[in-house]
Order: C-alpha cells, then structure tokens, then sequence
C-alpha cells in the first residue's frame, strides 16, 4: 500500500514538473497582427512604412477621408446645401446648434493629434535612416503633415487669425515631442495662441519645402508645401507671401489645368493635381457611414444621398458652366452638379458630382486654387489684369464667361464656383469677413463672419482630461 | 458517513471485488401517496455497481455480500440500506424538499450540499429540458438567487448578459467562466458583427445534468484568476448501470412578440407632420423659403405623397409568427464494466424577426469505462452543427424594426406587387427577398479522463478535453439592396477557435476515527486557446445568382487573415475538513500564469478560507420538530478577473493602409508592462434552513464583492497621440442579499410547492480617475460614486406653456429651452433594485402543472431611438403615438413639445426618453399529463407523457417600448452601456405541445 502510494506521488511530481518547464514559454505569445513598439521603428524601412502610415492616417474619415472636407463645408453651408441625412452630428453643425459632445469634433481633434505625435515619431527616428536623400524625404513628409494637421486643427477649433489678436487669441495645443511612454503621453498641454500655432505651421512648412524633392510621386513634393504655404498665407490674408508661393507652383510644378474639371474628379492623380488622398476599392474611407461619395453621392444604390445642393449655390452659375447643372441624372448630365435617383431621396434634388465613388482619390489641393490665390496677391497689390487672367483661365475651363471686370468680392465668388464642396466655404467666411446670410424659415439669417458658432468646440473628452484646456466661447 | 459515501460515488471508486454475489431485487415507492418511484439510482455503497428503477419502481441487482444499498432520487432523501440476508427490498422514499443530500458539482469535484461552506446554486435537468429557447442559460431566468440571467435582444441565439452578483468589472469581460464537464469552453462571442452571438447556444440543453453556479469566493477561488464574474460548471448526463432507457421527445409551437411598440397611422402622422411644417413656417407665400400647400412640402421635403391612399403597418412588416419544433432522442444505460449516454436532437426556430431562424442538430456519447475495478477510463464527445440566419444589428438600416421608422403614408409594395423602393429610409424588405445573412457553425466540446484509484480514497485522475468552435458566417446582399448598391456585396468569414485544457489532480478523502472527515486535492492545469479568422468580402457580382465571393469582381477590405492567442498555467489545491459533520472547514489556492498579463506580473495568486456549523447537529437542536436542519457559513476569499484581451500589456504598431501601399500606425492604446488582474476580495455570510421535515426550507446569503486594481482604459489626452491606456486603477463594490424559500404547501395525493427567491444588489464605483462616457447617442456613464452604466446628462424638464419650448434643468434648479445650457446630472439607473423569480408546482396523479415568474424591479431603460421616433414631428421618421399630445396653444400642459420640422425642439439627448424598466413577466407555464403505467405499457412504452407549455406567457411593465428585458448591443461597451433600447427586436412569446415517451 504505502509503496503504491509512493509511486504514484513520484509520478505525479515528475509529470507535473515536467509539464511544468515545457508549459512556462507557453506563456510567451506574441501578437501576430502588430509588431511591438520597442522595434517598430529601428530601422530605415519601418521608418519608411510610418511616413506611408502618415499618409495613410489622412484618409481616415476624420480626417481627408471625410470629415476636413464636409465639416467645413456644413458648418456655414446654410444656403448652398441642406442636410437630409439622419446624423444629427452634422445637422447640428448646419444649424450651429452642437455642442462639446459632437463626436466629429471629437474624432477629427483624436485623428489629427494621431497623426501629429507620429510624425513626430518618425523625426525622432531619422537617426536610423540612412540613405540622406531618404532621410531628408521623411522629415519633409513628416513635417508637411504635421504642419497640415495643425494648420487644419487651427482653422477649425479657433477663431481666424488676425494679426493683431493672434498673439493672445488661443488656438490649438502644440505637441512637438515624440511620445511613447506614459509620462510623455500623458501631458497636459495647454492651447498655444494662434500666432504659435501659425508660426509653427510656417516653420514645418519652409523647411518642408527644402527638405522635399521636386516630384514625389503621388506623395508630398516641395510644390505641395508650397502650395500649403500658399493657402496658409492666404488664411493669414497675407496675399503677398501666399501670391508668391502659388507663382512659384504654377510656374515651376509642371503642372498644368485639366482640359475639364470633372475629370479632376473621375480620374486618379490628373494634370492638376498638387496633393491627393490616394484611395481603391479597398482602402477607402467608407462606404456606409463614412466617406463623401457616401454621404453626397445618390446614384441608384450608391450613396446616401445626405447631401442637397441648394438654389443658393446653383443658382450663380451661368447656363454654360461646367460647374453647374443641367438638372439631369448622374448617368446623363454633362455638368458636375446632377439629379439624384437613388430610390431613398425626393427626386429633383441636386447632389454634387465632385464625389461620385466610393474608390475615387481625394484631391486636396490642386492648380485652380493656386491660380485663384495668385489672383487675390495680384489684385491686392494693383495688378487687376493679371487677377482676371487668373481668374478667366479658371473661368475658361468650364466654360463660364469671360469677366472683364475683378473685386475681391469677385474672385471670392469664383472660389466658391470652383472649390465647392471641397472643403473651402467655411474657412473663406471666416478669412473674408463676409458675413453667412441666407434665407431661414423666418426670414434671411445672418451670422457674423467671427461667430463663435463657427468654430468647432474643444471636445469635452478632451476638457475632461487636461485640465489645462480652455473651451471655445459659445460651449 | 453520508459525505463519505457520495465522495466515493463521485470519485466512482470501486473496491476489489471478491467472489459469491447475490441477486437482489424489489420495488421503491413514494411515502406520500404509495406509487411506485421510475428513475431512482440504486446504487451498492462504495462502488459503482447500481441500478435505476423502472417505471413501476421495480429494480433488480446484483451484489456482494454484506453490501449496503443507496437509493437517491432527485426531490427524495436518500436511503442506505442493508441488504444483509434479504433478496427483496421493499423501500419507501420520503420527500425532500431541500435537497440538502444532492450532491454539488463543486470545481474539479463534488461536495454532498449540506457539507457545503460555500455558496453554490444548482439546477438540475428539469428546468432546462424542453423549454423553447436557443441556451441553456435563458431557461433558468428567474431560478438563480444572485445571479441576474438578460436577454438582451429578441434575436435567436443573441448573446446574453449574465452578472453572478453584480457587475464586478467596468472593461474587462463580466461574464462568468463556463466549464463543461471540467474544461473550460470559449464563451465569447467569435462572430464578425458587433452584436454577439451566444457560443454556448451550442450546447444541446437536453444534454444538461446538472448546471452549478458557484458564487462566493469559497465556491468559485478554485478557478483563480478568473473567478470574479462567478463560474458556472455545467455537467453533461451519464449512464447508469442498469435497464437501458429509450427517451424520444417531440415538440412543436408557434411565437409571437410579447409586445409593439405604437406607432402613428396615416392620418395621425398627416395631422401631426402637417403641424410641424407649419409652426416651422415652411407652408405660406413666399417662393423662396415656403411651399404654397402641404403636399407640396411633403413631397419635395421627404418624397412623400400627402394625399396618399395607403396606411401602412410597417411595425407589423418586420414581425410574423415563428415557429419552433424539436425532436429528441436519447439512450442510456450500461453495466458493471461500461456506462454509456447517446443522444441527438434536432432544434428548429423560425424566429418572430423577418429573416430570422435557428437551427441545431447535434449528438453527444457520454461514455465510461472501468478498466478495472481502480482504474476508469472515459470519454465525452459532442458535435453540434448550428445554423443561424441573422438579422442586422439595430443599428443598420436593413434591422427590420427600424421599419417602424417609415410613414404609414408610403406603401410596403407598389401597386404591381414590388417592394417600394422609394421609401423615407432603406425599405429593408429587400433584404430578404435578395439576400442572406448566415452563420453557421460546428462545435464540439469533448473530453477524456484517466483515473486511478491505487489506494482507497486517493484518486489521480488526468483529462484532457478540447473545444472546437468553427464559425463560417456567409452575407449576401444582391444588387439594389442598400449593402449590395449597384452590384451586389459578399462577405464570408471563417473563424476556428481551439481550445484545449489538461487538468490533473490528486484527490484523497480519508475519515479519520469516525469523527474527521478530510477531503484534499491537488492539481495542475494547462490551457491554450487560438482563434484564427480568415475572411474574403467583396463587390461586384455579375447578377443575383452569383452569391459567392469567387465571382465578385472586387475583393475589398473585409478581406484578410488574423490569429490572436491566450494561455493559462495554473496550480490549486483544497482541503475541507468536517468534524461530526458538524464543524466544516474549508480552504483553497490557486496560483495562476498568463500570457495576458505585462511581463513584470506573470503570476498570481488567489485563494479562499471558509467555515461552516450544522447548527442542527448540535444535541439542543437534534430533536427539535419544528426546525430540523440549520447550517450558518461564512467565507472570504480572493479571486481575479483576466478578460482584457490578449495584448493589452503592450504598445504595439498594426499595418495600415493607403490606396495599395502598407504603412504602419501606433495602436491608439499605449502598453502597459505591469498591467495584471483585477482583484476581487469577496466575503459572504449564509444560512440554511429547513423546518417541518424540510417542507419549508430556504437559503440567505448576505455578500460583500470589493474589486481593485480595476483593469481601466484610462483615457489620455488626444493630443498626446494615444487615446487610453489600460491600467490597474480604480475600485468598485458589489453589496447583496440573496433569499431563497421553497415550500411544500401540500403533501398528500395533490403535492402543491410553492417556491421563490429574490435577490438585492448594489454596485457602486469607489474610486474611478476620470468618468467613462459611452457618448454617441448614450447616456451611458461610468462614475465614481454612482452605480455601473449611471445614466448621466440633460434632464427634461418638459414644456413651456407659453410657447411650446422643451425646457431642461440648468444647475441652479432653473430650466432653460437652450439644451447646451443644461447641467449634466444623473437621470437614471439601468441596474434593478431586486431580481427573482416566483415558481409553483401542482401535482395530482398522472396530472403535472408548473409555473414560472420572473421579475426586475427599480431599473430605468434608456430608448435611445427616442431622439428619432419619439421627438415631435423634428424629422420625417414616424413617431410613437405619445407625440400626439404635443404641445398645441398657450396654456397646454404637456411634456411633449411644440410639433416642429427641423425644429430641433427636444431633440437633445436627455432624460426625456428614460424610463422605468420594471417588469413582472409570466416565463414558462407548463401542464403535463403522464399517462399511467398499465396504459403506456400496452402501447408497449415504459412511460409516455403529454404537454403544452407557454413561455413569456404575459408581461407586466409601464415600459411603452417594445420589450422591457432589453439591452442593445450595436453601441459596444457591453458593461456600462446598460438598458439602452435601439430597434431593439422583443422577446417572444412561445406556445408547444409537446410528448416525451420512454422505451
């Protein structure tokens, strides 16, 4: 009996010891999907696959993939568009009725940071590039967008820059570390004044536009910093600093109008095109919530149609602009506003045709803006006749008559014959001082250019965790 | 003794056998009423040598000399008998309501019940056999005393929530670990949709013995690390030596919703709409911002036709009858050397959702074996096929109860018979005429064991078992439907979960001098579980006869492949020690390894200490005649929780994509290397009772659940780059009382029993860093000082009389139309005050009636499709028929506001559309007739019964939604995002008739 015991105690133990050593490293598994941080980054080609990461990230849906470029396109939209969809996210944005919950405020500011703290990753990590034309591509990717996610950041959740308040005036936080622990991460900062925010933004820019190569391909190239610089001077309503950086990309980009604009729109990475969010059938921002083919297109089955052009818009172009419509469906219309037949909408409501597909790249900043800064600097500096040229040779493209006379007021309009529903509209109130007025149920409406409705609210996930946050008046 | 004995049928310990056995035989009958008992186990003490009655009571079995006879019947007390010079055994089976003998599956054991210290409830096969549901766990709603079993969803086969004493996580999983026949199964959801589907579906109910719920820290410290959320042991039937048994069941029934929600018809909707374009000022003269008529603004506005002849039921449009059969077969039986239980059922539900239908087949062979008299050898294998049709989650326009959202003033189908097209929203009955959306599944649990038994009470045993779960869900959604657009979308994706666990033990239960019973146990174990999916999605199909991704011309992102993995190491012991069955004393310990948790803290270690006093056992008690059985215990212990997702220790970079390029991104979650389990330190007093030979009987348990080191997503400021990271922080506290009482009101040749238990918890969060908010549409908070799912926001304040404004409270008690000004305040409570369930059963002859109540008391439910379906005419949707009594002229006293279009008047989310969640609900009502021996026998059957049984017979609520018993799942966040009602489909409620016949 107590042999038996004996025995099979031994055994026991053994086997137990036994499974024992051969189980511990069982408890070393690895994830198979990601890789670990430690070593994501330690050498030339993961620094690589970060900055086509970087670019990656602006398609996300709050980013370029959508919400950049209908944000401010609903927020002071009132009179061009209506929403008809069943988000209220975006309903409460054209009725300036959202609050600090709105979750595309929310989702913008998390994607922007996003791709902020990893460009600066990939600063932090060039040490490993070795190549040097490489290595100075990278920085000037990574600087180019952190420089554009900060320039949009700024644009959006405060107020326009104006260069006698935006010393005080407070903007967006400024991260510029590359965080990865806790502590780095986990930092309170507070909202940097508009002046900081822009200066940085120049900053990244110019050295953008040393650091990167004359053609990149499909990705950012020193006339697409330029171009940015452009826009960003612009904003700044510093006409002669953003003319001279939009001469220099239509003089030297090689790029060149498209014969038409809707083909801007149809085709992949056309004539015009300066920056474009490269997407497929595979990798896209959306096709059921998200995405602006989703939201505007109303093609049969494509599309939800959320998106309805008004009169307001259509209403100025003229009968033989390209731009306009000749209120026929998508499949027939020869212009770039059509009539949606998707069997959920009204019939004989207008959609925009600039986002048609849910594959389509996403043209960002193309020549035609270009020319139309050009033609700002020009007739702020009294060149008007080299202002109607630029502003004709947009004109000419689609068809629209000649003008022979040019105002501000006039190349404004053009912006918003031309750059409708690509995200324009609400920065041009906001830059121009124009007032949004439009007719409302009661009467016309006019909000002020400087309306705290107009800009987005600081999350208030965001207030929650960083004490050092100040919210928007107005939230 | 008795303690002694049932550990030794549990541990199925023979002795040697030695020469000269003898023939015994007899019948066993009731007390009560005389009538011969089918079905008792007659067992030869200390062996596995036994019998089971036939239909008359009659057995007949072979012993040794001097051998003692055990006779136990579920519902009797058991009997030991002597055999001694008799071969003919005549013995009588006296009642026993507490079932204070039944034995408890313990973890890795049993225990007899009344030597229990810890707090255990148990269900036996009865309640879940036969009941018209797709799990096991929905049969036994309002049989559990602290554990709070909810059907989140009138979907077959739709995850459940299931708190064992309160939620004791915010993140990690809440669920409890489910282990059958001591392997512990994958219990989550594997599917690709945001809804879960239920794994556990899987198992036949049928095929339940027994189903143990282990509750406090004593019962439950044996599973470790992962025993917080309470441990539900299932136990598959076995064979019996004995006459072999035929089963063959049949049912067969139809279903309803148990409730709809009101909608506006056509008129109502014209008069209320009508309304609301007019006090929005869209009907008058002006070209430019008005339309001369309403028919004018109805059509341009929303397409729809004013003067429109149609009143369409389109709440009715996504419901029909359901329809439920099942057929049963089993057969047991054995002998000395081999046991066997063989079983296959076949499960068919037409769900009362369009589109909706489950069904299961599946076989099992439970199979012993005695190599010799010391050594077993045994084998539980299963194989279910299931095959779900699946209804779109709440949240997608194809969810047909999102129907009710479209006027009653367009048509379902157009004049030529067609679905109309030209809806308001996605008319989603397309979706059933061209598509499908399919998940079907294999899954079999198996184990296998190898005991030996080299000495008198001490057993090695070692298992092995395995969970296969291979899902292969398959979507199609042809061409003009909203998924398929122009050309049709295909999504197919496989997902194999293996799991695998080897348990090995050694037990040894001694009595020492009569007086000291030890009982110990030692073990280690080892589980590995993989779970691998490879998808294909695409777009593009030629036309609607091409379902298969083969023929589709674009392969899109759903397409890809993953393996994620997780492994357990574990060591336990337990000692319990009983003096004269009078004072019991129990400990146990678990150490516990995983891959889950960070590189610094690989290993933990949990445990419990218990003590228990048969009061009763005491000389001033033994004769007493009124109370004849008190036991007081308490118990204390520690136990964690490692649901948090396999990799959550790390900071990790995943591929992203840009147009054909790969990039990589860093996760939003930062890592955390010392991130570890949650730990829950729980204490737990308890009383049982039994007065009047146990006819009234019941249980108390009062607990504490204190759980730190909460495993939390902190949330970190966006514009550090990362969104959360997951760390130990933070505290929560479960409080409970639990009272269970069962009568045995009559006792004679009608036997009524009348049953119930309630059950009181609160949960309160201690200590939490920041408030979690569910945001979107929710009201969903997690925060410190509040109960978990706090609803938190605007609270309504209703109509101004002067002008037709919503008004909300703003922080200085005054109310305000402006919802931005409101304070954030708390404005409701998803958890219930008190649970339970009320049960009676009537016998009389040949005649059986049960009944079944089960009731929630005190919870709020959120409706969160308020803000579109019932906001007074803001948007076309239509409205629940509350809104007709909006807001008109000055002076009217409503909460619901002035009727205006795009008015955004009370559209925020807030308390308006919060509302008690009480309910009394009729659950199952069952009347049997069995018909008597001498007349089955004719048919040459052994026993033949008949029934019909009703289950969600009637519901009792002021909910004015569709189902009061609602959680939905589309927003994620299954912890705290509680009560929340989104399209959500009703239960239903369910007629069979049905027959169980015996061969």
């Amino acid at each position: 009996m107590k042999t038996i015991f004996f025995r099979s105690a031994v055994a026991l133990s053994l086997g137990l010891t036994l499974g024992l050593t051969a189980c511990e490293k069982q408890l070393d598994l690895d994830p198979r999907q990601s890789v670990d941080a430690a070593t994501a980054l330690d050498s030339e080609a993961k620094v690589g696959s970060a900055v086509v990461g970087l670019y990656a990230k602006l398609d996300d849906p709050s980013l370029y993939g959508t919400q950049l470029l209908l944000i401010p396109e609903i927020l002071g939209g009132n009179g061009y568009l209506s929403w008809q969809g069943s988000f209220t996210t975006y309903r409460d944005l054209l009725n300036r009725t959202t609050n600090s919950l709105n979750g595309l405020a929310e989702s913008t500011w998390r994607l922007a940071y996003q791709n902020i703290n990893q460009a600066n990753l990939v600063i932090d990590a060039l040490p490993v590039v070795a190549t040097p034309d490489l290595k100075a591509q990278y920085e000037g990717e990574a600087r180019f967008i952190r420089a554009d996610m900060l320039f949009e950041l700024v644009r959006l959740y405060a107020q326009q820059y104006n260069s006698a308040t935006a010393g005080t005036e407070l903007g967006v936080p400024l991260p510029l570390a590359a965080n990865r622990t806790l502590t780095q991460a986990d930092t309170d900062l507070p909202r940097a004044t508009v002046a900081a925010v822009y200066a940085q933004v120049i900053t990244d820019l110019e050295a953008a536009i040393r650091l990167l190569p004359e053609d990149n391909g499909t990705r950012a190239s020193k006339y697409t910093a330029e171009a940015l610089l452009a826009r960003v001077y612009l904003q700044q309503n510093r006409y002669a600093l953003a003319a001279a950086q939009a001469e220099d990309v239509i003089n030297n980009s090689n790029k060149a109008l498209s014969p038409t604009l809707v083909a801007v729109f149809r085709n992949r990475n056309s004539s015009e095109s300066l920056f474009e969010i490269q997407q497929n059938d595979q990798n896209n921002a959306g096709t059921a919530n998200n995405g602006l083919a989703t939201l505007y297109a109303n093609i049969g089955q494509l599309g939800r149609g959320d998106i309805r052009v008004l009169g307001g818009l259509v209403n100025q172009y003229e009968d033989s602009d390209a731009r306009g419509t000749d209120s026929l469906t998508f499949n027939f219309t020869r212009k770039l506003i059509y009539v949606g037949d998707g069997p959920t909408r009204g019939s004989n409501q207008l959609r925009s045709g600039k986002w048609t597909a849910y594959g389509q790249n996403i043209p960002v900043i193309r020549l035609a803006e270009m020319y139309l800064i050009r033609a700002e600097g020009r007739l702020a500096a009294g060149n008007t006749t080299g202002a109607l040229d630029d502003v004709n040779t947009v004109r000419e493209r689609s068809g629209a008559s000649e003008l022979t006379t040019i105002s501000r007021e006039d190349i404004w309009r053009e912006r918003q014959l031309e750059l409708a529903f690509e995200g324009f509209r609400l920065h041009d109130i906001k830059r121009t001082g124009q007032p949004l007025e439009y007719a409302g149920a009661g009467g016309t409406v006019t909000v002020p250019s400087n309306s705290p409705r107009l800009v987005l609210p600081i999350p208030q996930r965001e207030l929650n965790v960083n004490p050092a946050l100040t919210q928007n008046t107005s939230y | 003794m008795k303690k002694n004995l049932l550990l030794s049928l549990a541990l199925a310990a023979p002795v040697a056998v030695v020469a000269q056995t003898r023939p015994v035989s007899g019948r066993v009958t009731a007390v009560a009423d005389g009538t011969g008992l089918p079905g008792v186990t007659v067992l030869e003490r200390g062996t596995n040598n036994g019998a089971s009655t036939d239909a008359e009571g009659n057995f007949r079995l072979t012993v040794q000399p001097g051998a003692t006879l055990v006779f136990s019947s579920i519902g009797f007390a058991t009997q030991q008998v002597a055999v001694g010079d008799q071969s003919t055994l005549n013995i009588k089976l006296q009642a026993d309501q507490t079932l204070l003998n039944e034995t408890v599956i313990v973890g890795y054991g049993t225990q007899a019940k009344a030597d229990l210290t810890g707090s255990v409830t148990q269900i036996s096969t009865k309640e879940v056999e036969n009941v018209p549901v797709q799990s096991f766990e929905q049969a036994i709603q309002g049989r559990t005393p602290g554990v709070n079993i909810s059907q989140t969803s009138g979907k077959l086969g739709a995850g459940l929530q299931i708190r064992v004493r309160g939620s004791s996580s915010v993140t990690a999983s809440n669920q409890p670990l489910y282990v059958i026949d001591g392997i512990p199964v994958t219990s989550q959801d594997a599917s690709s949709d945001t809804e879960p589907l239920n794994p556990l579906a899987d198992l036949n109910p049928n095929d339940i013995e027994s189903i143990s719920i282990l509750k406090d820290a004593s019962a439950s410290a044996i599973y470790g690390s992962r025993a917080s959320n309470g441990v539900i042991l299932v136990t598959t039937k076995k064979g019996r030596q004995g006459l072999t048994k035929v089963n063959v069941g049949y049912y067969v029934g139809t279903s309803t919703a148990t409730k709809k929600r009101k909608f506006l018809n056509a008129d109502q909707y014209k008069e209320l709409f009508g309304e609301a374009f007019n006090n929005s000022g869209y009907i008058g003269p002006d070209p430019d911002t008005q339309y001369p008529t309403l028919a004018d603004a109805f059509a341009t506005e929303a397409g729809i036709d004013y003067n429109s002849p149609y009143n369409s039921d389109w709440v009715g449009a996504g419901l029909r009858r359901g329809h439920i059969s099942q057929y049963d077969f089993n057969v047991s039986g054995g002998d000395a050397k081999t046991r066997f239980y063989l079983s296959a059922n076949y499960n068919d539900q037409k769900g009362i959702i369009l589109g909706n239908r489950y069904r299961r087949g599946s076989a099992r062979l439970n199979l012993d074996h005695s190599i010799r008299d010391n050594v077993k050898v045994g084998l539980n294998f299963s194989l279910t096929r299931s095959v779900n049709d699946r209804v779109s989650e709440d949240n997608a326009f194809s969810n047909p109860i999102q129907l009710n959202a479209l006027p009653p003033l367009q048509a379902i189908r157009t004049e030529d018979g067609k679905l109309n097209q030209a809806t308001l929203y996605y008319n989603n009955l397309l979706d059933q005429e061209n598509g499908r959306n399919r998940a079907g599944n294999y899954r079999s649990f198996s184990t296998a064991f190898l005991s030996y038994e080299p000495v008198k009470g001490l057993t090695l045993r070692t298992e092995a078992g395995a969970d296969f779960l291979n899902l292969n869900e398959d979507l199609y959604r042809a061409a003009g439907t909203q998924d398929g657009g122009n050309t049709g979308y295909g999504y197919s994706n496989q997902v194999q979960v293996v799991n695998y666990t080897t348990n090995n033990t050694v037990t040894y239960n001694r009595t020492v001098a009569d007086n000291h019973n030890f009982d110990a146990l030692l073990g280690f174990s080892f589980q590995r579980s993989a779970t691998q999916q490879t998808s294909a999605e695409g777009r593009g199909f030629p036309n609607p006869e091409f379902t298969k991704i083969n023929s589709a011309a674009v392969k899109t992102a759903g397409s890809g492949s993953s393996l994620s993995e997780f492994s357990f190491i574990s060591f336990f012991g337990r000692l319990n020690y009983a003096f004269k069955n009078k004072y019991l004393v129990s400990g146990s310990v678990r150490r516990d390894g995983s891959s889950r948790f960070g590189s610094d803290n690989r290993y933990g270690t949990f445990g419990a200490g218990s003590l228990g006093w048969v009061v009763s056992e005491e000389g001033f008690l033994q004769d007493n005649k009124v109370l004849n059985f008190l036991k007081l215990r308490a118990s204390y212990g520690v136990t964690g929780n490692a649901e948090i997702g396999n990799y959550s220790s790390r900071s990790l970079y995943s591929a992203i994509f840009y147009a054909d390029q790969a990039g990589v991104t860093p996760n939003t979650s930062l890592g955390n290397p010392s991130l570890t389990w949650e730990t829950t330190t729980q204490t737990d007093l308890g009383v049982e009772f039994g007065f009047l030979n146990n006819r009234i009987n019941g249980e108390v348990d009062v607990y504490q659940k204190n759980t730190k080191d909460l495993l939390l997503n902190r949330q970190l400021p966006y514009t550090g780059g990362y969104s959360v990271i997951t760390e130990n922080v933070g505290s929560l506290r479960n409080r409970g009382l639990e009272i269970s009482l069962n009568g045995l009101v009559v006792d004679k040749a009608v036997k009524w029993n009348v049953g119930g238990n309630i059950s009181f918890n609160r949960n309160e969060i201690t200590d939490l860093v920041e408030p979690i908010i569910a945001g979107g549409n929710t009201l969903a908070q997690v925060r410190e000082g509040e109960p978990i799912g706090v609803f938190w926001g605007r609270k309504y304040a209703g109509v101004d009389p002067a002008n037709g404004d919503a008004l909300y409270y703003t922080a200085d008690g005054g109310t305000t139309n402006l919802p931005s000004q409101a304070v954030q305040q708390k404005v409701g409570n998803p958890n219930p005050k008190y649970t339970g369930g009320v049960n009676t059963s009537v016998s009389w002859k040949g005649l059986d009636f049960t009944a079944l109540g089960q009731f929630v008391y005190g919870n709020d439910i959120y409706n969160t499709a308020g803000v579109y379906q019932s906001v007074n005419g803001d948007y076309f949707d239509n409205q629940t028929v509350d809104q007709l009594q909006r807001w008109q002229k000055p002076g009217d006293i409503t909460s619901v506001p002035q009727a205006r279009l795009y008015g955004a008047n009370g559209t925020a989310v807030s308390s308006r559309w919060v509302t008690g969640g009480s309910f009394f609900r009729g659950k199952t009502f069952t009347l049997g007739y069995t018909v008597p021996a001498e007349l089955s026998k004719k048919g040459y059957l052994s026993s033949a019964r008949i029934y019909v049984s009703a289950q969600n017979l009637f519901t009792i609520t002021n909910y004015d939604g569709y189902d009061p018993e609602v959680n939905t799942a589309t927003f994620g966040g299954a912890n705290y995002v509680l009560g929340h009602d989104f399209y959500t489909p009703p239960l239903s409620k369910t007629f069979i008739i049905g027959v169980n016949l015996g061969l």
